[in-house]
C-alpha cells in the first residue's frame, strides 16, 4: 500500500498538493467566525450537483420547460427533492452570503492588504444574484414569467444602454424562446463558469492572505486549518444541508406556478430576498424610478466597492470604524424594515390575497390536468380544452358582464349559482320574479307556481333536471320525474314548449332539453332561436363573436353547475 | 548566437504570438458577437396588428372588460395560430370603443379593474388608472397605453401594439 502511494507521489507530488491545501496555518486559531466562506463553497457545490441532476430532465422550451418541471417535481422519483433541494440552496446561498458579508465587514477583513479579496467576493455577490434571477424564469411559469418581466423592464430603465441590454438578454422585443433559452445559458453555463473563475481567485487571494483574525485576537495561537478549521467548515456545511432538506421536506419541494400566460391575470412577487427592492418601487414616482433601480443599488455598491479605501485605519475595532460599518448596518436595517412592509401590505390586501388564491387555483388544476398527460403543443394548449380554467376565463370576460357568478359579475339576467339544479330549478318554480333569476330582466310573465304544492314542485323539479340529462351524469329518479311530466304537461304549457307542443298563450322558453349541453350551447350561439327563449330573448348571440370551441368550453363550464352543492 | 542578435528575434516573437492571439480573439469574437446580438436585428420588425375582438353586442356599456389578444405568432423558430399575445381592456360607450394594453406602463405586470373602487389597479406596485385609462397615483410615468379602435363591417377591431416600460413618452416596440 505504502509503496502504491510513494510511487503515485513520485509521479504527481500530489503530498504536496494536499499538504498545501490542508496544512495551511491559521493564525489566532480556527473559528466558528471562519466558515461562511466554506459554507458557500459547500452550497455551490450542492448546486452544482442539484443542477445536474435537474438538467437531466429540464427541457428548455417554451413548450416544454413547465411540463417537464412539472414531470421533474411529480413524476420522477426524489424529483421534487432534487429540485426543492436546488430552490432552497438558492436561497441559503443569499442568506449565508449576507453572513460571509457582514462577517468580513465587521472584522475588517477587507482592510489592506486584502483590498483585491473584498472585490472578488463583491463581483461573487453580483454572479449569485444572476444566477437566482436567471433560475426564477426557467420552470416558464406564471410566476418566473412576470417576475422575470418585471425584472427585465428595470434593466431597460438603465439610461442610454438598457434598451439594448434588455433586448440582448430577452431575445428582442417579447418574451418568448428566445429569453428562455438565454436565461437558461446564462443560468447553467456563463454565470457557473463566471463563478468558478471568480472563486478560484477568491480562494487563491484568501490563501495568500490568510484570515483575518478579530481584534485583540491572540496572535501566537496558531492551528492547522485539517483537521481543526475543516471540522468547523464540514459541521456548518452538515447544518446547513440539514435545514435545506427539512425545508424541503416540510413544503415538499419547490412551488409550480401555472404555466405562464401573457394573457392571464397574475399578482408577481419576486424572491422574498429581492422583496425590499419590490417595495422600494412603489414610494418611488415614475420620475424618480431610477433611484430605486440604478442609483441607490448602484451607490450602495460603490460604497462597498470604495470600502478599503474610506475604512483605511489601522484599527479593525468596530468602536473605531463605527462611521464606516453604520451605513451597513442601516443599509441592512432598510433591507429588513422594507421587506417586512412589503410582506405585511400583501398579508392585508384582500385584492391581493385573492389573487393568489386564484393563481393557486390554477396552479392546482393545471398539475392534476397535466397528471393524465400534456399534449406536445404544450401547457397553455393543454389548459385551453379545459372547460374548469380556459371556460372559466371566458365565461368571465363574456357573460359575468350580465350574470353572477360566485358572486363576481354585474346583474342583468338571471345568477348562474347552481344554474340547472334541483335547488335552482325549484326556487324558480317558487319565486321567477327574484331578483337572483328574472327579476331583472323585462321578462315577467311567469307568476310563481307556489299553489301546485310542494309535491307536485319536487316533481316538475325532477322533471326539468331529467331534461338536461346526459350519457356519464349521476342519475336522477325516473318515477318522480314521470309524475312531474304529467303536471308539466298540465300546468306548464300553456307558455312552454316541449318537444313540438306547447305555447298556446306565450311564446315562453323551449323547454326541450333544458340544461343539456345542446341547449346551453343553442342559448350562447342563437338564444332567440325557437328552440330558445324565442320572442322573449333579452340576450345578444355569440355566435360571431366565440369560435366553436371556445362555446363548447363555456358550455361545459356552466353546465357543471347544475351539479354545484351549494 | 549572441545575445545582441537574439533580442530583436524575441520581440518578433512576442509580436508575432500576440498577432497570433488576436486573430484567434477576432475571429471568434467577432461571429460570437454578431451572433448573440442577433435579436437586436430583429427588433424594429412589424410594429401593431389589428386584430378583431367582435361585435359590439356582446359588450357592456360602460364597463370596462378584460380581453385577450388571440392571434398569429412566430417566436424563434415555431409559429403558432391563434395563441395568447396578451391582453386588452376595452370599455364601449354607446358605438364608441375605447380599447388600452392592460400591460402597466411602469414594468409590465397586467393591471386589473377594482370594480368596488371603479379604478384600474395594479397588482403589483400599486399604479392606478382611472375607467378613462388616465393615470390616479402609484409609480407608473404614464397613463394607461390607449390603442386605436375601428369598426369593421360591425366588427371592432384594435390595433394592438406593446410599448416601452418606463417612459413618459409612449414608444411602440412590438
Ligand atoms: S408594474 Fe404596475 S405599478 Fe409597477
Amino acid at each position: 500500500m505504502a509503496s502504491i502511494a510513494d510511487w503515485l507521489d513520485n509521479r504527481t507530488g500530489y503530498r504536496k498538493l494536499l499538504s498545501a491545501a490542508l496544512d495551511e496555518e491559521v493564525v489566532g486559531g480556527a473559528r466558528w467566525a471562519y466558515v461562511f466562506g466554506s459554507g458557500l463553497l459547500a452550497i455551490f457545490s450542492f448546486q452544482v450537483l442539484t443542477g445536474l441532476l435537474l438538467m437531466a430532465t429540464y427541457a428548455p422550451t417554451v413548450s416544454s420547460a413547465w411540463s417537464s418541471v412539472f414531470y421533474i417535481q411529480h413524476k420522477v422519483a426524489g424529483g421534487w427533492f432534487v429540485r426543492g433541494l436546488h430552490a432552497y440552496g438558492a436561497q441559503a446561498m443569499v442568506v449565508v452570503l449576507g453572513m460571509h458579508l457582514l462577517q468580513v465587514a465587521i472584522y475588517g477583513a477587507y482592510k489592506k492588504p486584502r483590498e483585491v479579496t473584498w472585490w472578488f467576493g463583491l463581483a461573487l455577490l453580483g454572479v449569485v444574484q444572476g444566477l437566482a434571477l436567471t433560475g426564477y424564469l426557467l420552470p416558464w411559469d406564471q410566476k418566473g414569467y412576470w417576475a422575470t418581466k418585471v425584472a427585465t423592464n428595470i434593466a431597460g430603465t438603465v439610461p442610454l444602454i438598457g434598451g439594448a441590454v434588455q433586448a440582448l438578454v430577452v431575445g428582442g422585443s417579447e418574451y418568448g424562446q428566445a429569453t428562455l433559452t438565454r436565461f437558461y445559458v446564462l443560468h447553467v453555463g456563463v454565470l457557473p463558469a463566471t463563478l468558478v473563475l471568480l472563486v478560484t481567485g477568491h480562494l487563491y487571494l484568501f490563501r495568500r492572505n490568510g484570515a483575518t483574525p478579530p481584534a485583540g485576537a491572540d496572535l501566537k495561537r496558531v492551528e492547522p486549518f485539517y483537521p481543526n478549521q475543516v471540522f468547523k467548515d464540514v459541521a456548518f456545511a452538515v447544518l446547513i444541508l440539514a435545514v435545506m432538506a427539512i425545508l424541503t421536506s416540510i413544503s415538499h419541494g419547490g412551488h409550480l406556478d401555472a404555466p405562464a400566460d401573457p394573457s392571464a391575470d397574475y399578482p408577481p412577487r419576486p424572491e422574498w430576498y429581492f422583496l425590499f427592492l419590490f417595495e422600494l418601487l412603489k414610494y418611488l414616482p415614475g420620475s424618480m424610478e431610477l433611484v430605486g433601480t440604478i442609483i441607490l443599488p448602484g451607490l450602495a455598491m460603490t460604497f462597498l466597492f470604495l470600502l478599503p479605501f474610506l475604512d483605511k485605519g489601522e484599527s479593525k475595532r468596530v468602536g473605531d470604524r463605527l462611521p464606516w460599518i453604520a451605513p451597513l448596518l442601516v443599509g441592512g436595517l432598510g433591507i429588513v424594515v422594507l421587506t417586512w412592509m412589503s410582506m405585511s401590505a400583501d398579508a392585508n390586501d384582500a385584492d391581493f390575497q385573492a389573487a393568489r388564491a386564484k393563481a393557486h387555483e390554477r396552479a392546482e388544476r393545471a398539475i392534476a390536468l397535466a397528471k393524465g398527460g400534456i399534449p406536445p403543443g404544450g401547457p397553455l394548449e393543454m389548459l385551453r380544452n379545459d372547460p374548469m380554467s380556459y371556460g372559466a376565463d371566458l365565461y368571465e370576460q363574456h357573460c359575468q358582464t350580465c350574470h353572477i357568478l360566485d358572486g363576481q359579475g354585474e346583474r342583468s339576467a338571471p345568477d348562474h349559482d347552481g344554474f340547472g339544479s334541483r335547488a335552482w330549478i325549484t326556487g324558480l318554480l317558487h319565486d321567477p320574479q327574484a331578483k337572483k333569476y328574472f327579476g331583472t330582466t323585462e321578462i315577467d310573465e311567469m307568476k310563481p307556481m307556489d299553489e301546485l304544492g310542494e309535491e307536485k314542485i319536487k316533481a316538475v323539479t325532477e322533471f326539468l333536471f331529467s331534461l338536461g340529462h346526459e350519457k356519464g351524469d349521476p342519475p336522477h329518479d325516473g318515477a318522480l320525474a314521470t309524475q312531474g311530466r304529467e303536471v308539466f304537461e298540465n300546468e306548464c304549457m300553456d307558455c312552454h314548449i316541449l318537444g313540438d307542443e306547447g305555447a298556446d298563450m306565450f311564446d315562453g322558453p323551449n323547454m326541450t332539453g333544458y340544461g343539456s349541453s345542446a341547449w346551453i350551447r343553442g342559448q350562447i350561439k342563437d338564444p332567440g332561436s325557437e328552440a330558445q327563449y324565442g320572442d322573449m330573448n333579452e340576450m345578444p348571440s355569440f355566435s360571431d363573436d366565440l369560435t366553436d370551441h371556445d362555446i363548447e368550453m363555456i358550455t361545459a363550464f356552466l353546465r357543471r353547475q347544475r351539479f354545484a352543492q351549494k | 548566437m549572441g545575445v545582441e542578435q537574439s533580442q530583436p528575434r524575441r520581440s518578433f516573437l512576442k509580436l508575432a504570438s500576440a498577432a497570433g492571439g488576436a486573430v484567434i480573439g477576432l475571429v471568434l469574437a467577432i461571429p460570437g458577437l454578431r451572433y448573440i446580438a442577433d435579436p437586436l436585428r430583429r427588433t424594429g420588425g412589424q410594429v401593431g396588428r389589428w386584430v378583431s375582438l367582435g361585435g359590439l353586442d356582446g359588450m357592456p356599456e360602460d364597463h370596462p372588460v378584460q380581453l385577450p389578444v388571440i392571434g398569429d405568432q412566430t417566436d424563434a423558430w415555431t409559429r403558432s395560430k391563434d395563441v395568447k399575445l396578451g391582453a386588452i381592456w376595452v370599455r364601449r360607450q354607446g358605438d364608441a370603443v375605447k380599447a388600452w394594453n392592460a400591460e402597466c406602463p411602469h414594468l409590465g405586470c397586467k393591471v386589473g379593474y377594482d370594480r368596488s373602487k371603479s379604478q384600474f389597479a395594479c397588482p403589483c406596485h400599486e399604479s392606478a388608472f382611472s375607467p378613462a385609462g388616465e393615470r390616479l397615483g402609484g409609480p407608473s410615468p404614464r397613463s394607461l397605453d390607449p390603442l386605436q379602435t375601428r369598426i369593421k363591417d360591425g366588427k371592432v377591431e384594435v390595433r394592438f401594439v406593446r410599448f416601452r416600460a418606463q417612459t413618459p413618452e409612449r414608444e411602440e416596440i412590438g
